[in-house]
């Protein structure tokens, strides 16, 4: 019999159930999806790089040979190891794209990675998508720089410098594990396919290359007097390369249940004192920590938003819950009377609770399951994935019922409890409830119209009550505020990088640095250029005594305005005398606040300088550091030189300009900020989806809840609201007294709410920054204002139905029935 | 005195697939100043008859007129309007409003009604003086029913509307309550419509309107009406 009363009601409350089910049943399903996505995505990722056999370690030292390599595997706790050649150098594509639609000839930045003269390395393979490893005179490369120039087997890539060149044609695609998110480094995560891309030669070729390339160097004498980092480097890689067995990077795998940093210090100690320039683990590796980077968003969407959704959910259970026994306490107290247990009375009301969150739960779950493997494939494809595993979670499925049950159970075990224990003389008094501990308070407001008085003092009638009511506008507030918060820092931070902080059309770098003046000149010549400024770009290891970080040191001159430090509002930061200024996220990671001594090593060769930090800026990509020109001049002894410059194109004259940077002499690379706005563009799409779901989500929850509370309020007075129009009060003065009750809650919600929201905003950015890519947190007013505006709005809008509901009361049979 | 409240064939039907004649057409005509007590037994139309009298429910058929005025005619704009100025309630479980006090409640009806009544004055004579900045929760059964009188007295109505008042009260606060009523009808000149299944009940009536299964059975004048004190049931 009280089943069939649990089921009835269930129907009876049907907007509110429909609310409870929904939120219930979103966030169980984004929890199965979501973390179902994270484990598969996860467990695919790790798939592939064993299956590429990617190197647990990726040492970078200038030589190694292939008798030291053979040392190595010997090593205790070493399964494998191996060495390649890595080079930078400038390619030439004579049919590529140099933007979207325009084809033509583009030089940009190889990496040039060798390959053994037969069949896959050890470490680090390769996975043909179409044609074949390279033979001598072939060259394989990766995929989507393959996909975005249209190369396919027999189109052609050169080296080239200057007069000097060597051509090679394509035998085939390839993913590699390494650069299955193609970054160029920590500081250039996002590289355009017209500036860098990824290819692989047999290692004799590749040592054929460096020779040409560093014969042509060898005709262009450094400007200064010392050699400079670039054109040392390449003197080092021609020698190495020159050996026939030797390497620049040697890969180490480490045996299964191995401490990998004993493993290193092993490795360490038997290539002598000094010889390795860089380690980095398997998980460090740029491209593989940025794809890392994106596999656990999954699992951060899977812990925080189903989390909050199930929060939402057992908070309207409780109202809803909490009203309905307020309005049978007098069936309660009789079916007390006629004799049934308290404990059924409890079962009747926690089964009502477990009922409606089921018929969210249950469906929720299940498609959250089979979305998991949706969003697997889906997402695999769009990191290029080779290898993918994707299964049904039942285990997760049973964890999103449990708990979404156990949500359910807990939320309604508190109104269940106080209907079992109401005594039935008391739940059958037909007096309303007495006023409780604000009565003192509630003869207060002579001075408010009646109808005013009447609102006001409703909130305070029943103070739990209108708390969670008001707590309930929080949690909406806090939702739609830490999502618009996260849009509005991502507008924010792309904005004032782009239209302030880097504001020319394309950048140049030169192998070798020359004299600033006559740099500037050349570029500044160019036909299509308009206005242009150099800079010194220099490679630098940056050690504090706990962490080291390798990044690009810029040194910008005193009146830069194409490129220049910013913080996030995009305001200009100057530059002090003779220190450096740091991205906050790059401080953040090293540990280190102004004022305190960095150790800045020139890479390769290991100039050491000490140089005090003055100052933080703000970039949203790459981890940046910035010097006075003059000062990087003096302190590494570039006197007067530059190696970079960028430029503004005359309008429309973008490609040209592209175009004769790549016929400057020394070329190593040119890049295309407008390119680089496109991908940052791109890749934010797939944030602004995510972004775009987040508040869609919000609003969706903030409705809920403000639709339970609106039309609660409203119902649970029924009677007296019929009453007063049967006294002849206008409907509208009954909507008004209630829009002001409603209004009041919402007020005291948002104000409770605010405190909360920024917190959990500034929580979130922090999550969401790394040392590559950082957002500084960015909320205005008008954000929050129109957040605040819409939760009042919906709240009206919410009301509406109840009070419509109300309108079309049956006024005869309202006033009648006993509360 | 001249009839307030008449029904010419009003009739009514509840429910859509089985449906419920709950009051055949009718024809009844009350004069002003008048107790009158509609008796009958459970379900024989006594508040569908109450409740199309007072505007909160529209005939199927016929008219109802009170006052003059054809409000079976009147849309929920001008019923709201007519129950404003014409009618009091008194409903059997009370209906305050729990958050306001004895005398906002009170005041509360006479402000919707246009009117500055003495709420005090009205307060008192229903004995409830001293009690006036009470909130309902805080008073008995009978002192809530007498609020609900001043409530339905504060705006000088024409008509009073009484569905069971005496329902949830015992018999010596039930008499009070009646009083007040039977006073209301003799010094205001107020109609009294007062619904009960308490026969005893209709010895104080100045008319006893008798319903059976949706239709009037009994329709008399009462011509010498019992004291109150006298009743007992
Ligand atoms: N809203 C409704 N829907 C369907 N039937 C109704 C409705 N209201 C009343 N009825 C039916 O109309 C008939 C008359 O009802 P009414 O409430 O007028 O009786 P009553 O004389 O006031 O009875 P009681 O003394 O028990 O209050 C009954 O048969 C009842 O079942
Ligand atoms: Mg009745």
């Amino acid at each position: 019999m009280l089943r069939r009363k649990v089921f009835r009601e269930v129907l009876r409350q049907g907007g509110q159930a429909i609310a409870v089910a929904l939120v219930m049943g979103l966030g169980v399903m984004m929890f199965v999806a979501s973390y179902g996505g994270y484990l598969d995505l996860s467990a695919s990722y790790d798939h592939s790089m064993d299956r590429m056999h990617l190197a647990d370690w990726t040492l970078a030292l200038d030589d190694v040979t292939a008798e030291e390599v053979a040392r190595v595997a010997r090593v205790d706790g070493v399964a494998a190891a191996d060495a390649r050649l890595v080079a930078d150098l400038p390619v030439t594509l004579p049919r590529g794209r140099l933007a979207e639609d325009r084809e033509g000839e583009v030089v940009l930045q190889g990496r040039i990675i060798s390959l053994p003269d037969a069949g896959q390395p050890v470490l680090d393979q390769v996975v043909l998508v179409a044609g074949e490893l390279p033979r001598t005179g072939q060259v394989l490369v990766e995929k989507r720089f393959a996909r975005f120039h249209h190369l396919e087997a027999g189109s052609s890539v050169e080296v080239r410098v200057g007069e000097v060149k060597r051509a090679f044609t394509v035998s085939g695609l390839a993913v590699s594990a390494e650069y299955l998110w193609v970054a160029r480094s920590r500081q250039d995560i996002f590289p355009q396919p017209t500036e860098f891309g990824v290819m692989w030669l047999r290692r004799s070729d590749l040592a054929g290359v460096a020779k040409t390339v560093g014969a042509a160097m060898m005709f262009r004498p450094p400007a200064s007097g010392t050699p400079d980092a670039a054109a040392q480097a390449l003197q080092r890689l021609v020698l190495t390369a020159s050996h026939v067995d030797h390497g620049n990077e040697l890969l180490v795998d480490v045996a299964a249940g191995r401490d990998p940093r004993a493993v290193l210090a092993g490795v360490r100690s038997l290539l002598g004192p000094d010889r390795v320039n860089e380690a980095v683990p398997r998980d460090e590796l740029v491209g593989v920590e940025l794809l890392r980077l994106d596999v656990d968003g999954f699992r951060e969407m899977a812990g925080f938003f189903p989390f909050f959704f199930l929060a939402v959910g057992a908070f309207i259970v409780l109202a809803l819950l909490g009203r309905m026994v307020d309005a049978q306490r007098a069936l309660i107290g009789t079916f007390r009377a006629l004799g049934l247990h308290t404990g059924a009375i409890h079962r009747h009301y926690l089964g009502f609770a477990l009922v409606v969150c089921a018929t969210g739960v249950v469906p929720g779950a299940l498609l959250g399951m089979f979305a998991s493997v949706g969003i697997t494939r889906v997402y695999a494809q769009e990191l290029g994935l080779p290898f993918v595993t994707s299964r049904l979670h039942p285990e997760l499925l049973l964890g999103g019922l449990a708990m979404g049950m156990a949500v359910a159970l807990v939320a309604g075990m508190v109104p269940a409890r106080r209907a079992s224990r109401l005594l039935p003389a008391e739940a059958m008094r037909a007096a309303a409830p007495a006023a409780g501990p604000m009565l003192r308070w509630m003869r207060a407001g002579g001075a408010l119209p009646l109808w005013a008085r009447m609102a006001v003092r409703n909130l305070l009638r029943r103070p739990g009550r209108s708390l969670s009511t008001a707590l309930g506008v929080s949690s909406a507030l806090v939702l739609l505020v830490v999502s618009g918060g996260l849009v509005e820092s991502a507008v924010a931070g792309v904005d004032a990088q782009f239209s302030e902080g880097l504001r020319y059309d394309m950048r140049v770098d030169l192998f070798s640095a020359a004299p600033a003046d006559e740099l500037r000149r050349r570029v500044a010549s160019l036909a299509d250029a308009e206005r242009a400024e150099v800079l010194l770009a220099l490679p630098v290891r940056l050690a504090t005594a706990t962490a080291t970080r390798d990044t690009v040191l810029q040194g910008l001159g005193d009146h830069a305005e194409l490129l220049r430090a910013v913080d996030f509002k995009g305001a200009p930061v100057a530059l002090a005398q003779d220190g450096l200024t740091l991205s906050t996220a790059l401080a953040q990671k090293l540990g280190v606040k102004v004022g305190d001594v960095l150790d800045v090593r020139l890479l390769p060769d290991g100039q050491h300088q000490r140089v005090p930090l003055t100052g933080m800026s703000d970039l949203a990509f790459g981890s940046s550091v910035t010097m006075r020109l003059a000062d990087a001049q003096r302190r590494f002894r570039m006197p007067g030189l530059a190696n970079s410059a960028v430029a503004v194109a005359r309008a429309g004259k973008r490609v040209e300009l592209r175009q004769a940077m790549q016929g400057l002499d020394g070329v190593a690379r040119v890049e295309d900020a407008g390119g680089l706005r496109d991908l940052v563009n791109q890749f934010m799409g797939l944030t602004w989806l995510m972004l775009g779901m987040m508040l869609l989500l919000s609003a969706i929850l903030a409705a809920a809840i403000l639709y339970n509370t609106a039309s609660l309020s409203i119902l649970e007075r029924t009677r007296e609201l019929a009453t007063l129009r049967a006294l002849g009060l206008d409907p509208r003065r009954v909507a008004r007294a209630v829009t002001l009750e409603n209004a009041v809650l919402a007020l005291v919600g948002l104000v409770l709410g605010y405190p909360v929201a920024h917190g959990m905003f500034l929580q979130a950015m922090a999550l969401w920054t790394s040392d590559m890519f950082a957002l500084p947190p960015v909320i205005s007013a008008t954000t929050l204002g129109v957040c605040a505006c819409a939760i009042l709005l919906v709240l009206l809008a919410a009301q509406w139905p109840a009070l419509r509901q109300l309108s079309r009361l049956n006024l005869a049979d309202a006033v009648r029935a006993r509360e | 005195m001249a009839v307030v409240v008449s029904l010419h064939g009003a009739e009514k039907s509840y429910g859509t697939t089985v449906r419920t004649r709950a009051l055949h057409p009718t024809s009844l005509e009350f004069e002003g100043g008048k107790v009158v007590a509609i008796l009958g037994p459970s379900g024989s139309g006594k508040t569908t008859l109450l409740n199309l009298v007072g505007g909160l429910d529209r005939p199927d058929g016929g008219r109802v007129v009170v006052d003059n005025v054809d409000i079976s005619g009147l849309n929920d704009r001008g019923l709201t309007e007519f129950r404003r100025r014409t009618v009091g309630f008194v409903f059997q479980f009370f209906n305050l409003v729990p958050s306001l006090t004895v005398r906002e409640n009170v005041a509360f009806a006479a402000e919707i009604a246009g009117l500055s009544t003495d709420v005090d004055g009205v307060i008192r004579d229903v004995g409830l003086a001293g009690l006036e900045d009470r909130f309902p929760g805080e008073l008995s059964g009978g002192q809530q029913q007498r609020v609900a009188i001043a409530r339905a007295l504060a705006k000088k109505p024409r008509l009073v509307l009484a569905d069971e008042p005496t329902g949830a009260l015992d018999q010596d606060t039930g008499k009070q309550v009646l009083a007040l009523l039977q006073d209301a009808a003799r010094n205001q000149g107020t109609t009294v419509l007062l619904v009960t299944h308490n026969t005893p009940l209709a010895a104080m009536a100045d008319r006893v309107t008798r319903l059976k299964d949706g239709a009037v059975v009994k329709d008399e004048m009462n011509l010498s009406p019992m004291p109150i004190a006298d009743i007992n049931w």
